[in-house]
């Protein structure tokens, strides 16, 4: 009887240590799939978060058009290149613009100035790990028969400090 | 002996029910978890290409007026001409060229764009390239008539596998 009774609480001592292990499993499974989730939750809220910089600096009204948002001026922006009185001002690591539509190459100076591709706004310098990028309209004025507007298709790009 | 063999027979019985229904709690629990909304998630990226493709400036000229994109799409629905060739036409070539360099077709599986009158359904123009997949994202944007009619334009881009 003595003995019968050590085999039922062996018996149970494993049922126990059984159901205790699947549970410590399936727990471990969940908890792997909320994390990889709360990762990339992570990267989103960083993303829309450089993203929403980068709207900040596309309405400043260092860039902005008189038209609306989502447009940058880029007679502004080829005066404002390479100001290093900006350097503390924009919290980003560096700020570079590029057409997309019409295709053109070549960095924009001065001198060659609206036929060119890109423009490097401002560069802090900073070691940055992360960037992002928006659409946005680059505008200026030309002055053909009368003066008038001119817009193409572009793109910010916003390098961003990351710590640690 | 038969008392014994029936209790074992219970004991067996009870343990099987307990891992059933422990697994079927667990198999919820995950599919409760793991499960992701379904559905088009609206990006931000494709609202700004929407809102910045709409000031750009079209090869159709009213004079020596040239007119913006989101003006042209209006132009397109009232079906008017620029010079001799049709609005709808340059509309087409436009958005054709914007689509393919802002969303290029190595780095994203394909796009479709629909502008359609939000009034009587009526599609204005319809463009799409590459090929659909299941991880896609889309953005919509309204464009106001003098009329009060809206005109919708909707672009669905769709993310390469892996």
């Amino acid at each position: 009887m003595t003995r019968k009774g050590q085999f039922k609480i062996q018996q149970m001592t494993f049922m126990i240590a059984a159901v205790f292990i699947f549970f410590i499993l399936a727990g471990m499974f969940v908890f792997s799939i909320q994390l990889r989730n709360l990762r990339k939750t992570a990267d989103q809220i960083e993303q829309n978060k450089a993203i929403g910089i980068s709207q900040y600096l596309v309405e400043s009204p260092e860039f902005a058009c008189a038209s609306g948002s989502y447009c940058i001026d880029t007679d502004k922006m080829i005066v404002l290149m390479n100001r290093t009185a900006y350097k503390k001002f924009w919290p980003v690591a560096y700020i570079k613009v590029f057409k997309v539509y019409p295709n053109a190459t070549g960095a924009c100076t001065l001198n060659n100035y609206p036929n060119c591709g890109s423009y490097d706004v401002f560069d802090s310098g900073f070691q940055s790990t992360s960037s992002t990028s928006s659409f946005v309209a680059l505008c200026r004025k030309t002055k053909e028969e009368s003066v008038k507007t001119v817009c193409e298709l572009g793109k910010i790009i916003i390098g961003y400090k990351i710590k640690g | 002996m038969k008392v014994k063999n029936r209790k074992g027979q219970e004991e067996i019985v009870g343990f099987i029910v307990i891992v059933v229904i422990v697994t079927i709690i667990a198999v919820m629990l995950l599919l409760f978890s793991a499960r992701k909304p379904v559905g088009i998630e609206s990006s931000q990226e494709i609202g700004n290409f929407l809102q910045s493709s709409m000031y750009f400036t079209t090869d159709c000229k009213f004079g020596t007026e040239s007119l913006e994109l989101g003006e042209l799409v209006k132009s397109c629905y009232n079906s008017e001409m620029c010079g001799e060739e049709s609005s709808c036409v340059i509309l087409n070539r436009t958005f054709d060229g914007l689509l393919a360099a802002g969303w290029n077709l190595e780095r994203y599986s394909g796009y479709e764009l629909n502008i359609y009158s939000s009034q009587d359904n009526s599609t204005i123009l319809d463009l799409n390239a590459g090929q659909q997949s299941l991880n896609s994202q889309a953005s919509s944007l309204s464009l106001l008539m003098a009329s009060g009619n809206k005109i919708s334009v909707h672009l669905k881009v769709y993310a390469k596998a892996g």
